[in-house]
């Protein structure tokens, strides 16, 4: 589930925490505590610092958390949420990657470009996965594109991740187990930044691949830049 | 618009810049008896259950 992030103060998120606890949770870092509390399809999140502000009293509402609240908060298990349990959780960051488009060789009528990037440990969360919620891609120079060309975005298991390579019949190193294809024979855009929107949150267990499929038809290699929409 | 489903003779694939030494199997998840009209949050999660049950699998 995503949830409409809504940043308030202690006052205000403890009146969303629910009577039985199961609707918050929290994480604590040296100088504070960042708190979330699931409503509906809110999130509604509070920072609290450990340490006084100038202008700020914040003793009363970190007194408050740390007596009654903290060491309870057990959303995650209520919820069902531990498969993206770092969703209201999360911060966004966006990872880009440059790839080298290389143009059909004389003799062929296109080159299809195949870039594969491994979900690795500096992507996936605590709970072992990442969320893709979106991205962009950008060619910056249009005349280097050619009417045909063609772009798709999917996800692949290539490592036997999942565990279905002998279900299939498949072997590791050469064969490929393609997941989803989200963005499917998209005529390629250049000049212009182009979002990726894959419809949904798909959350990605590490040892995965995003493939990025370019079919080029054109003359010369180009670079493509892709970003990636990510919690941490 | 010529848009090829299938790679030609006459037609390279690179794979992150290289040539493969060999091409092997893609089997399109999603369109398998199993797993057909699922996203993908689901397909992972079946594919673990599938995992835990062992059997074998119907390739289209």
């Amino acid at each position: 589930m995503i949830y409409k992030d809504i940043y308030v103060p202690w006052s205000v998120v403890k009146t969303k925490i629910s009577s039985t606890l199961d609707n918050f949770t929290y994480i604590e870092y040296p100088d504070k505590y960042e708190i979330y509390v699931a409503d509906k399809i809110f999130c509604f999140i509070c920072v609290l610092p450990k340490t006084e502000l100038p202008g700020a009293n914040v003793q009363p509402d970190l007194e408050d958390f740390e007596q009654n609240y903290k060491g309870k908060g057990n959303l995650f298990e209520i919820y069902g949420m531990k498969d993206a349990s770092y969703s209201p959780l999360r911060e966004w960051q966006s990872v880009g990657v440059v790839y080298e488009v290389q143009p059909p060789e004389p003799g062929e009528t296109f080159k299809q470009n195949i870039f594969d990037t491994r979900i690795s440990e500096d992507l996936v969360g605590r709970d072992g996965c990442v969320e893709i919620v979106g991205g962009q891609y950008y060619i910056k120079d249009p005349s280097v594109i050619d009417e045909r060309d063609i772009v798709e975005f999917s996800v692949v298991d290539k490592d036997n991740v999942l565990g279905l390579f002998q279900y299939y019949g498949l072997t590791v190193g050469t064969d490929v187990l393609e997941l989803a294809k989200f963005v499917r024979t998209h005529s390629v855009i250049g000049g212009t930044l182009v979002k990726i929107e894959p419809g949904q949150t798909k959350i990605l267990p590490l040892g995965l691949y995003l493939r990025v499929s370019y079919i080029c038809y054109g003359t010369t290699s180009f670079k493509f830049k892709v970003d990636y929409f990510i919690p941490r | 618009m010529n848009k090829p489903d299938k790679v030609e003779k006459t037609t390279q694939i690179v794979i992150n810049g290289q040539i493969p030494e060999k091409l092997g199997k893609k089997v399109k998840l999603y369109k398998t008896e199993e797993f057909k009209e699922l996203n993908v949050n689901d397909i992972i999660a079946k594919a673990k259950e599938l995992q835990r049950q062992g059997g074998s699998g119907t390739v289209r």
